[in-house]
């Protein structure tokens, strides 16, 4: 197999989900949360530094964290969560005061959802990283050479596969975006 | 009647933080106070043993102020409690005894931990030893207020590794705050954010916070079954009172509380923990001389909403002791004989083909006759906080305490026994069970939901493959796709029943009625062309009308709580 099968077949979504999706839905589906509400701030924060803590041990088979420096890597996440929706973390609080927006469940979900995500962000980056050095010019014309003349007639006929220079330097953005497409459309088969 | 009433020397442990001078500076230690409970024999109660000493005012203090706390609670469980005496020492003073220091424990601040001790001895509720404690009993109701040296204390308790957590006095601004110096309530206001970096720190002003983060419901309830005082149910206390709040922590909706803390169990896996819940309730039956009601369906459902995988460990069968099962079927009525034999099939696992769960009703919310009262209940009925509290919350708790060891499964058969068990878990909590249930029913009806929520996802062939590989997070993601659809509609059926309990019943003047006060409602905030409308236009729509308005409240309100 070519060097560009092997980066391929290591990035699909299968080898992401084995490698690296299924440890963290394996740990967010073991914690057992006792109340999906919470009646104090104080015992908001330390929920989710307990399962931040829980999470990131389980996963990386590794002990326990300061149950303050869980607090604080575990308020970072859930106030990044919540400001894509203009919140912030009194909003967490407040939907884990009510369970409005599936309480304190949701906002577990959310931590696992984000350290499920840079977990797979670092794994895609090694995996490139060990096929194509991130200094080498002439590895990315090569990869992205193999990529063009085995995808390229089928993408688009405006791609020169004689002309891997012109797409080295974007080389990850082009393998992670056939990649995606790739996700979509298999996505897509499945509920057919 | 309280059963520990005939025993004796049991014995409870509290842990707590002793202050003693060297070199006129403040030295703190991590101790224990042990107490022991002693037939009463003449007036005296107290009895104290080990090598500290407690000053003659804080004894004067703990027999006229703790002990009648302590009584006063008891009493609440059993009227015909009769009092006990006490012996009580402190342990681990190795670091006193080394620096050749005398230690008299003089002053309030071990007064939760004494009351603590007491409780645990009388109670059989056993504290956790992680868990340090401080603070003064300031009243015969049970009111916590501050004490000295707290800096010092919590030092203590950082530096001892075996402490995850510390209760402390609140620091409320009350009269009680102005005995200490300025400069000391400074200092421990600071040295209390400072702590959370190492410590759990819970704040409490009386003894009910106090005795709900000591004492674990697990405990709890295993002492109301050997205590027998599981079922005596106690209300809420209108005026407040501290003591008749412990009173209701400690005995309020246990069956409740039994079923919730064996199923957390069952889910966890804790098979000893299963089994010492339901042995002990199953001996406090036998006590009773009474088969409880519908047992059998209740502990056969629990167990088909458990994942098959954690069933199939090597200890989860039998539940508990069939020796016990047999002594508590002496006592069933004619009524019970089939839920006996439900009862047999859940203690050994045969979980096999039939049995029947009697319909709950759905509770009836009450017709307003008042037009503008009404208009006002339909909005806080369906409005986001009420559909969370009274739907949402109780499904969400259902999937967030719902674990299992894996997120794939390797075969059909394992797929859908573990979606049957999962929407099972979400019926139960809904307390909507469907009139006739048997594991066909749960699968066919489990299979329902399942395609429905999968309607845009590919179907159920799509959820099969989705947990068998897990590309999308296995049976995890397929369980919160199940719980959001089954959420949905169960807020469906809600606001439904709502608007028809609410609009089915009236007359057509009656409609137009309603319809008139709620545009006069919320005329000022709407375009005057729709003010202008005729109610009687608007009237045969108005159950789409207000569940538009609710909607967009909602939209407003979920704007608000980012802010």
């Amino acid at each position: 197999m070519s060097t560009i099968d092997n980066l391929l077949m290591e990035m699909n979504e299968g080898a992401i989900s084995r490698e690296v999706g299924l440890k963290h839905d394996d740990a967010r589906n073991r914690y057992q949360l006792r109340s999906n509400v919470v009646t104090s701030y104080d015992e908001f924060t330390w929920t989710i530094g307990d399962y931040y803590n829980f999470h990131v041990s389980f996963v990386r088979g590794c002990g326990l964290m300061a149950q303050s420096d869980a607090q604080a890597k575990a308020k970072r996440i859930v106030e990044q969560a919540y400001r894509r929706n203009n919140g912030d973390i009194s909003s967490a609080f407040r939907d884990a005061s009510d369970s409005v927006n599936s309480g304190m469940r949701g906002i577990l979900d959310k931590i696992a959802e984000t350290l499920k995500f840079e977990d797979i962000e670092d794994y895609i980056k090694t995996v490139f990283d060990r096929y194509v050095q991130p200094a080498s010019w002439e590895q990315k014309v090569e990869i992205i050479g193999q990529f063009i003349r085995k995808y390229g007639p089928v993408l688009s006929s405006l791609i020169d596969v004689n002309r891997p220079e012109q797409y080295a330097q974007n080389y990850q953005e082009l393998i992670r975006s056939y990649m995606e497409n790739l996700r979509k459309c298999s996505s897509a088969f499945r509920r057919l | 009647m309280i059963m520990t009433n005939q025993k004796i020397n049991i014995t409870g442990r509290a842990a707590t933080v002793l202050v003693f001078k060297q070199d006129g500076n403040d030295k703190a230690v991590v101790s224990s106070v042990v107490v022991k409970t002693r037939r009463k024999r003449g007036k005296k109660r107290l009895f104290f043993t080990g090598q500290a000493s407690f000053d003659s005012n804080t004894v004067k203090h703990l027999d006229k102020n703790i002990l009648p706390v302590v009584d006063n609670i008891l009493r609440l469980l059993d009227p015909q409690y009769k009092q006990k005496a006490f012996e009580i020492s402190i342990v681990n003073l190795g670091v006193a005894s080394a620096l050749d220091l005398g230690v008299t424990v003089s002053g309030f601040s071990a007064d939760v931990a004494v009351l603590l001790a007491m409780l645990s001895a009388v109670l059989e509720i056993p504290l956790a030893q992680d868990v340090v404690t401080t603070g003064h009993i300031a009243s015969g109701d049970g009111d916590i207020r501050p004490v000295k040296s707290i800096e010092a204390k919590i030092k203590a308790a950082i530096e001892n590794p075996g402490i995850k957590t510390f209760i402390y006095p609140s620091f409320d601004p009350d009269i009680s705050k102005r005995t200490l110096s300025s400069e000391q309530t400074a200092d421990e206001m600071d040295i209390i954010p400072q702590a959370k970096k190492y410590l759990q720190m819970i704040e409490v002003s009386d003894i009910c916070q106090l005795i709900k983060n000591c004492f674990s419901c697990e405990n709890v309830l295993l002492a109301a079954l050997g205590g027998n005082f599981f079922e005596i149910n106690g209300e809420p206390d209108s005026n407040g009172s501290n003591i008749e709040k412990v009173g209701y922590f400690l005995t309020h909706c246990n069956e409740k509380r039994f079923w919730q803390n064996v199923e957390i169990n069952a889910l966890a896996g804790n098979c000893n923990k299963v089994w010492q819940l339901l042995q002990a309730r199953v001996k406090y039956q036998i006590c009773r001389k009474q088969y409880p009601a519908e047992f059998g369906r209740k502990l056969l459902q629990l167990v088909l909403s458990v994942p098959p995988s954690t069933r199939a460990t090597e200890d989860f069968f039998p539940l508990f002791e069939m020796k016990l099962y047999f002594e508590m079927c002496q006592f069933i009525q004619d009524e019970d004989c089939a839920d006996a034999i439900r009862l047999m099939d859940a203690i050994c696992g045969r979980l096999g083909p039939d049995y029947h769960a009697q319909s709950i009703a759905g509770q009836d919310m009450p017709v307003e006759t008042d037009i503008d009262a009404a208009v006002r209940a339909v909005l806080v009925e369906i409005s986001v906080e009420s559909l969370a509290q009274k739907v949402g919350l109780p499904i969400d708790a259902a999937r967030a305490a719902y674990v299992m060891k894996a997120v794939t499964v390797d075969s059909n058969t394992a797929f859908f026994e573990l979606v049957s068990a999962f929407y099972l878990t979400l019926v139960r909590h809904t307390g909507l069970e469907p009139a006739s249930v048997n594991e066909r029913t749960i699968g066919a009806e489990a299979l329902a939901m399942l395609e429905r929520a999968y309607k845009d996802k590919g179907g159920i062939d799509s959820a099969e493959t989705e947990g068998r590989n897990g590309f999308n997070g296995g049976m995890r993601f397929i369980f919160d796709v199940m719980t959001e659809q089954f959420k949905f509609e169960q807020q469906s059926k809600h606001i439904n029943s709502v608007l028809k309990r609410i609009f089915n019943p009236l007359k057509w003047n009656d409609r137009v009625k309603f319809t008139r006060v709620f545009l006069e409602q919320i005329g000022p905030q709407m375009p005057a062309d729709i003010c202008n409308m005729p109610a009687e236009k608007l009237a045969n729509h108005f159950e789409r009308i207000i569940q538009v308005y609710s909607k967009s409240l909602d939209n407003m309100k979920q704007l608000f709580r980012k802010f």
